[in-house]
């Protein structure tokens, strides 16, 4: 089982990494747990998601098993982290509003569009779409409230940033998911859009923990 | 197809990265120019409360003026007619001089009043000898049969801005008042001494204390403490009330013996 796991690893380096990564948002999440605001302690629970799907992914793939349906299902999961990670921050009725539905409405698409033995692009599309207005929306009401003394400093712009990035890196791939990440796609093209998105998501999980870090100026970094 | 992805990925994280950093400098300036408004609406407020404490200076001064050239000499004069009066008196209408003196009596505690009540208005002493001295005098004053009021001072006392002096000076005077007249105070010890860089003021009394947060939400009440903020507040000072109701007071006044930003002019007398 072991000889088989390191096999599938050295074949995808990347995969190594990315499912390694996501230990250290998790650590400093708990190290910061008390500095953290409401809405962000989810992140922690999106990441320990993300953790038990690959691993479970790791799992099935030893036992050659297919396990592309995980990652349709933890796109649920995301949507409903994205959505209880923003709801707290965002002030705005009516944008509160939007990410309540519009939560609702991607986890029904999802379901609509369920694929259990392929990546489904409309699921994988529709929760990215989603996500990206929530973070646009966030971004919207930064600019508008100006109550953040050092922006650099507001765990939420870092891990909106990081969130941005890894939507926009792994939109046009998953929109064409059907093509690019199918079991028919060639396995050095399958390898390459898989790479970006685990690439992407590094980058997500590294911005994450230093939103996490700073966490501990928020209290005092508000006007 | 792998073009188009490549290129839609490419051009989105181009924006994706265009968004954030928007986002950041954007932010981050229009944050600094608002600092930078509410630093300069707080300096204006400064400014525009050290006018008005310096207005209530220039006022305090005029009436004490007043009172001791046109009303002082007009008593003064008023006396000597008096005097002359009784003398007259005295030869015609004997009778009538115990009138004249009860008269002469009134007018001698008028004018002591009239110059109480313009000393009292002006600290010429604090203006003349500092604020050791004006404070001595203070505690002097307000000490009688039933009140004693104590100073106690560091011998090495640095010079001392007259706008400090000055504020230094009305805050005791008020907080003394306060401790006589509302806290029916029998022992007030006023502590005046010397901090690196600045000055510490403490007026502790023996009274029956206050609850402040109860007197700083009445509007009606309170107006001299808050009046004492408003001083500290133009020369960057700080005030810290150690109160409650049934025990004695211990108010701590904390300034700093520096240039202040808004500078309130003192005039001579």
């Amino acid at each position: 089982m072991f000889y088989r796991l390191y096999d599938i690893f050295t074949e995808h380096p990347l995969d190594l990494i990315a499912e390694s990564i996501s230990i250290f948002p998790l650590i400093v999440g708990v190290v910061r747990y008390r500095s953290l605001r409401k809405g962000v302690k989810f992140l922690i629970l999106f990441f320990f998601i993300i953790i038990v799907r690959d691993f479970t992914s790791n799992l099935y793939a030893v036992r050659k098993v297919n396990n592309l349906f995980l990652y349709n299902l933890s796109a649920f999961f995301e949507v409903i982290s994205v959505c209880l990670l923003f709801r707290f921050e965002i002030t705005k009725k009516s944008t509160k509003k939007f990410v309540d539905y519009g939560a609702l409405i991607t986890v029904l698409l999802c379901v609509f569009f369920w694929r259990s033995n392929e990546l489904s692009a409309g699921i994988l599309t529709s929760s990215r779409l989603y996500e990206l207005l929530v973070v646009l929306f966030y971004f919207r009401q930064l600019i508008e409230d100006m109550n953040v003394k050092d922006i650099l400093k507001h765990s939420l712009f870092w891990i909106s940033s990081g969130l941005i990035l890894q939507f926009t890196g792994t939109f046009f791939v998953y929109l064409f998911a059907n093509y690019a990440l199918s079991i028919n796609t060639e396995s050095g093209l399958f390898n390459l859009y898989w790479n970006m998105n685990q690439i992407m998501y590094i980058t997500f999980a590294l911005f994450s923990s230093i939103g996490l870090w700073v966490s501990k100026y928020d209290k005092n970094n508000f006007l | 197809m792998k073009l188009y992805i490549a290129v839609g990925t490419a051009v989105l994280l181009v924006m994706a990265i265009f968004i954030i950093v928007f986002v950041a400098y954007y932010q981050q300036k229009q944050i600094r120019q608002q600092l930078i408004l509410k630093e300069w609406q707080e300096k204006y407020r400064k400014g525009l409360l050290a006018a008005t404490l310096q207005a209530q200076e220039h006022e305090r001064r005029r009436i004490a003026q007043d009172l001791h050239d046109e009303i002082g000499t007009m008593l003064s004069v008023t006396k000597l007619s008096l005097n002359q009066l009784g003398r007259t008196v005295e030869h015609n209408d004997p009778s009538s001089t115990v009138l004249v003196q009860k008269t002469r009596s009134l007018l001698d505690e008028t004018i002591a009043n009239v110059r109480r009540i313009s000393r009292d208005l002006v600290p010429t002493t604090l203006e003349r000898f500092g604020l050791v001295s004006a404070l001595e005098e203070l505690a002097e004053k307000a000490s009688n049969g039933e009140v004693h009021v104590e100073l106690s001072c560091s011998d090495k006392l640095p010079p001392l801005m007259p706008q400090l002096d000055l504020t230094l000076f009305r805050i005791a005077q008020e907080l003394i008042n306060n401790a006589i007249k509302h806290a029916n105070a029998q022992h007030i010890i006023i502590d005046l001494h010397c901090q690196p860089n600045g000055i510490l003021l403490s007026v502790i009394d023996d009274g029956q204390g206050f609850d402040l947060d109860e007197i700083m939400k009445d509007r009606k009440r309170g107006l001299g403490l808050r009046n004492i903020e408003s001083r500290l507040n133009v020369i960057d000072g700080h005030v810290t009330f150690d109160v409650e109701e049934g025990r004695g007071s211990r108010i701590h006044i904390q300034v700093k013996n520096l240039k202040p930003e808004v500078e309130v002019e003192v005039e001579p007398v």
